[in-house]
């Protein structure tokens, strides 16, 4: 792309905002900046940034108010800061819209991924024909619903198939347990946590070389799980 | 015998002044003898006898009515300065006179007795009314009892002792003297039994002091335990007894009040602390976390512009450092509120049915950086489905594998094993090859603040576990293995059952 993207920074704290942007101007990013929630809704709707960054404890309003807002017309990628203990907020933020988080404090390279997953994401999901993934020994095709690993098939029951590839669709990105039950079983289930565990243990099982220090499917205590990012490994041409 | 010796001292003041009255009587019929006929004098003895009814005792009506009888026969019937009666008429005369005499005397008294009596129990009323009065000033329960002890000293003359539960459900307080021991577990049996006991019951008649239960609304609250100051003379005060137990229950009462409110002001000042304490909780980790944010992204992203320039290898590390250290002292800043919120008590617990390995491996994968720089590796065996709050027990997780490889030498290996030796639970165990403890500091490893003094940690990372594995009902020690190293157990629950929530493992 010829012109640079645009990021806009809600955040009310200035040392933050110097360092973002300084470091997102080296990595091609135009910035918008505000302090507070109303005006950042205001210059969503002007300038129709490509990603919006939230720091959800602003000064004029809740952020999950601004998202919530935000949310209402347009599904920009929003990625929310947060702080480590601040479970539920994290798990709100998802709920809410958001498309991802990062917890305070962050360093630049962790930004710059969550940027890019999302910004892949949401191109992605305008061309959805992408249907083969790899991650070193790990590979999946999509389409035929079929997983090697080591260059060996590995057999999957259609539940564990469904999760990984809502996973591996949304490779980089954090998936609330919400959406995992929303997406496989259905919203009308009634999905007890301890399913969700049990699958995404025997996935591990089947996938990872060492399941007790997992390198694609790891987990985010209190929030979800998050699978390895496919950006560097994945091709278009079919094994 | 004191008491009796006074009694008989009263009495005969009692005859001695009924003679009196007698006497002067017969004087005056004597002076008025000429101007006055015989059943004038008869009116002038009944004067005399109503009179010394009002002194309020029967055998001295009948005695000053008897010697009235004999005076007037004595001095003004005649034969005069006989006992011999010449007109049989005055014979109905002696008759009339004592019976009237008698009958005026118990009227009289029986009046009095009365007038007394209700002046009594108003007396009483008035004595119980000042008595809640005053309880009911008293701001706390040492108050209370105190004004308690005073007022009933006033009012009933008893020595009192007010005995309160203490801990464990069990009575409190004690009572002085030699036999203070017995009589308190006199006093303790009466708390339990809710009967009373000593001095004037059929319990334990033989001691000195009685026992009241403090009966509240809803239970017992207490003990009243009273001593008698001085035996009081039995007058007719004293026939209505001031009872006890109205007392006993009005104290109930106040008490009961009082700890009420003590438990509301209580609780609002719990509120209030918890409420000043998450707010402070909530800024320090903003004013905290704000500048620790500018300072680790300031730093990446200069590290992130050397190392396009390729600048040199030193200014990277000072970096890094800024970097690092940035971090960790956010780490630091989380194990503090942490730390003050388990301390708090507030914490509640998220159970979920979990795989551990999961957790152990979201522990893992926070740690890489530093499980790589050493190039450690964790090895596990099969790990059982526990219900535990994920995020406390990764951090657990966290914890004891940060502490376990900041002491292990390059190039070793932590070891993860369980076993279930107890239905419902199951004991995890984390093995490391450092250089271990001494066997002394095996049980400090987990006090708040300890620290050995080469290690970089906080020294809050085992405490922080130590009270995460207790809010699950489990416990956490070390142990020095055989050869080098030193081992991490930890017992956590493998069953769904709140009920288990407290129990220690021994």
């Amino acid at each position: 792309m010829s012109e640079p993207k645009s990021l806009l920074i809600v955040e009310d704290e200035p040392a933050i905002v110097r360092f973002l942007r300084a470091s997102l101007r080296d990595h091609g990013w135009r910035t918008i900046e505000t302090s507070t929630g109303r005006q950042a809704i205001e210059l969503t709707a002007s300038h129709k940034p490509d990603a919006i960054l939230l720091d959800l404890g602003l000064p004029d309003q809740d952020g999950m108010e601004t998202l919530r807002s935000i949310r209402q017309w347009t599904s920009v990628p929003v990625i929310i800061i947060s702080a480590r203990d601040q479970e539920n907020d994290k798990v709100m933020g998802l709920d809410a819209g958001a498309d991802d988080y990062l917890t305070k404090p962050f360093g630049i390279e962790e930004l710059l991924a969550r940027l890019r997953v999302a910004m892949r994401h949401r191109d992605q999901s305008l061309k959805n024909d992408e249907a083969i993934y790899t991650n070193g020994d790990f590979k999946i095709d999509i389409a035929k619903r079929l997983v090697w690993q080591s260059k060996k098939e590995v057999h999957l029951s259609p539940i564990q198939f469904d999760v990984l590839a809502l996973l591996v669709k949304n490779a980089g990105r954090i998936v609330s347990h919400k959406l995992l039950i929303k997406e496989v079983w259905g919203e009308d289930r009634v999905v007890t946590p301890e399913l969700i565990r049990i699958t995404i243990h025997q996935l591990r099982h089947k996938i990872e070389t060492d399941p007790v220090r997992p390198q694609l499917l790891k987990t985010e205590p209190g929030i979800g799980y998050r699978f390895a990012s496919l950006e560097k490994d994945d091709s278009l041409t079919s094994a | 015998m004191r008491s009796t010796n006074q009694l008989t001292v009263s009495k005969m003041l009692d005859y001695l002044w009924a003679l009196i009255g007698v006497i002067v009587t017969t004087l005056v019929g004597i002076q008025l003898a000429r101007l006055l006929d015989h059943s004038s004098i008869v009116m002038l003895f009944l004067i005399a006898t109503t009179l010394i009814a009002l002194r309020g005792r029967y055998a001295v009506s009948v005695f000053a009515s008897l010697t009235s009888v004999l005076a007037f026969n004595f001095f003004f019937v005649s034969p005069l300065h006989t006992f011999r009666v010449s007109d049989p008429n005055f014979i109905i005369t002696f008759i009339v006179m004592f019976l009237v005499s008698i009958l005026t005397s118990y009227l009289t008294i029986r009046f009095k007795r009365q007038s007394v009596l209700a002046g009594a129990a108003a007396r009483q009323a008035s004595q119980l009314l000042a008595f809640t009065q005053a309880l009911s000033l008293a701001g706390t329960i040492d108050e209370l009892t105190r004004i308690c002890i005073i007022e009933i000293g006033k009012i009933l003359h008893k020595e009192a002792i007010i005995l309160l539960p203490g801990e464990l459900g069990k009575l409190g307080g004690s009572i002085p003297g030699d036999e203070g021991a017995k009589l308190h577990s006199i006093a303790e049996w009466v708390y339990l039994t809710g009967t009373p006991a000593g001095h004037g019951t059929t319990i334990f008649p033989d001691v000195e002091r009685s026992f009241l239960p403090l009966v509240g609304s809803r239970s017992t609250v207490g003990v009243l335990c009273l001593k008698e100051i001085i035996e009081k003379e039995g007058s007719v005060v004293d026939l209505i007894k001031n009872p006890i137990s109205l007392y006993a229950q009005q104290v109930a009462l106040a008490i009961e009040l009082q700890t009420w409110e003590a438990s509301l002001r209580q609780s609002e000042i719990e509120t209030e602390k918890e409420r000043l304490r998450s707010g402070l909780l909530s800024s320090v980790s903003h004013d905290f976390r704000t500048p620790l944010t500018g300072i680790v992204g300031s730093a990446s992203t200069l590290i992130d512009r050397f190392k396009k320039r390729r600048e040199s290898q030193e200014d990277l590390e000072l970096l890094g450092s800024i970097r690092e250290e940035g971090e960790r002292l956010s780490q630091f800043v989380q194990s503090l509120l942490d730390a003050t919120r388990l301390e708090s008590g507030r914490t509640t617990l998220k159970r979920e049915g979990i795989p551990l390995e999961e957790l152990l491996g979201a522990a893992i994968n926070r740690l890489g950086r530093s499980i790589d720089r050493k190039h450690i590796t964790i090895k596990s065996e099969e790990l059982p489905f526990v219900f535990v709050d994920p995020i406390f027990i990764e951090q657990v997780f966290f914890n004891i594998l940060d502490n376990a490889i900041r002491y292990s030498p390059s190039d070793s290996t932590i070891e993860v094993t369980s076993n279930s030796q107890k239905k419902g639970w199951c004991v995890i165990c984390v093995c490391d090859q450092g250089k271990g403890v001494a066997a002394a500091d095996l049980t400090k490893l987990f006090d708040k603040f300890h620290r050995s003094s080469d290690s970089p940690g906080s020294g809050l990372g085992l405490a922080i576990c130590k009270a995460m594995i207790a809010a699950h009902g489990g416990e956490i020690w070390a142990e020095k293995m055989p050869e080098n190293g030193l081992r991490f157990l930890f017992t956590l629950p493998t069953r769904n059952d709140d009920s288990l929530n407290g129990i220690v493992q021994s």
